[in-house]
């Protein structure tokens, strides 16, 4: 366990975003999914809350891994105190993936504007520009664009990450009865994340009645 | 996808996840080609299903606002909303982007703004809403406009569109090109701007 902990902690702070998501994913697959034994199985617990601890509003592919990882274990059936634990990570991840969408713009522009004083086509090249001053205020108006973007995709990618995994969430169905209330009071705290679209939140408020 | 009864998924292309269970995501492959998928229960017989996987064929500009310029000054842009064709399938696991090219420009927009040979850069790789939208696009001159003297002239940019999975790296595949038009009549300045399917057309 210490030595996952470890390998996250150090792809947090050596790697990009991109970079993380891919690292961290690759840790919960090493995990797998048969013959989990307890301390494997508290292992992946400890990685899932050691990541979904971390505030990366770019992070997606990770927080989907690790929703993916913690429904392999609900429908495998466990005993209460991990089924809490569980239903606990699963919502801290998918507020997580809420967080990305509520970040991001609500459209994107395809090119970055060009500064006041221009007289050129919108979308051309700055370095196209003649005057220094406004050269580099349009290649800061393109720097500021591109970090809109990132958080423009970022917030795609969460949004089809929450499609999908409201659909298996709501269509894993664990070995035991008494769940049955504890997913509807889920599926409403889900349908609570912020920048859910409309049709996702009705899906989830239907799925708590 | 979903099954009646927990099942193995397998395809000709593209992959699955998870490989197994009653609801599973099928991810498309990257190219426009016929896939076969099916579903193998534990026991009974295979389930497949034949799934046409389609490329992105244009971009659809809707115009959204014009772009207000200055009295006197020489100007017809607006901003469009983009759309990508066709809206039938979705693209949401693709992204877009512009690519490079330079100006062909002759007349007023060569001889006095010098925009002959202006270079559109390569654009930024952006993905797209599950309706296939999300993105604006700012066309024509920069605000607050161009000066004269006004005369008869053209000016082309030819700009490649391609597009990537989202998530790979490289350079996309181009599926079409988005011409960015804008023509003056002559003296009086008027001049017309249009981009693969809204336009303007204003005077000084």
């Amino acid at each position: 366990m210490k030595q996952q902990l470890e390998r996250e902690a150090e792809a947090w702070r050596d790697l990009t975003p991109a970079e993380y998501d891919r690292a961290v994913c690759g840790m919960f697959d090493d995990f797998g999914t048969a013959s989990l034994t307890a301390e494997r199985v508290d292992a992946m617990l400890a990685l899932a809350g050691a990541t979904l601890r971390r505030d990366g509003p770019l992070l997606t592919e990770s927080r989907a891994c690790c929703v993916e990882q913690l429904l392999a274990l609900v429908s495998l059936g466990s005993e209460r105190a991990l089924r809490s634990r569980l239903y606990l990570l699963l919502l801290l991840a998918w507020l997580r993936l809420g967080a990305v969408v509520a970040r991001g713009p609500e459209s994107i522009s395809v090119a970055p504007t060009l500064p006041s004083g221009v007289v050129l086509p919108d979308g051309v090249d700055p370095a196209e520009i003649v005057d220094p001053a406004l050269r580099e205020q349009a290649q800061e108006f393109a720097r500021r664009h591109r970090e809109a973007t990132e958080r423009w995709n970022a917030k795609q990618r969460a949004l089809g990450h929450l499609h999908n995994l409201a659909a298996l969430a709501l269509a894993t169905r664990p070995g035991f009865a008494d769940d049955e209330d504890v997913i509807k009071e889920m599926a409403m705290a889900m349908s609570l994340a912020p920048g859910l679209p409309s049709g996702l939140q009705r899906l989830l408020e239907d799925a708590a009645k | 996808m979903t099954a009646s009864t927990s099942a193995t998924w397998t395809s000709t292309g593209g992959t699955f996840a998870p490989a197994s269970g009653t609801t599973v995501t099928w991810t498309a492959p990257a190219a426009a080609t016929t896939s076969s998928v099916t579903a193998t229960p534990a026991s009974g017989a295979p389930c497949s299903a034949s799934m046409n996987v389609v490329a992105p064929s244009e971009r659809a500009l809707v115009w959204k606002s014009d772009r207000a310029y200055t009295a006197g000054l020489a100007g017809s842009g607006f901003v469009a909303t983009v759309t990508i064709q066709p809206t039938n399938v979705s693209f949401s696991r693709i992204q877009v982007r512009e690519e490079s090219v330079a100006a062909v420009a002759s007349g007023y927009y060569d001889t006095v703004l010098n925009w002959n040979g202006k270079m559109h850069p390569v654009g930024t790789w952006v993905s797209l809403d599950t309706s296939n939208n999300g993105l604006i696009d700012t066309v024509g001159t920069k605000t607050p406009g161009a000066p004269g003297p006004f005369s008869a002239g053209d000016f082309l940019w030819a700009i490649p569109q391609s597009y990537r999975i989202a998530g790979s790296t490289g350079t996309g595949t181009p599926y079409s090109t988005g011409n960015h038009v804008q023509i003056m009549g002559g003296s009086s300045g008027r001049e017309g701007t249009s981009k693969e399917g809204a336009s303007r057309v204003r005077a000084p």
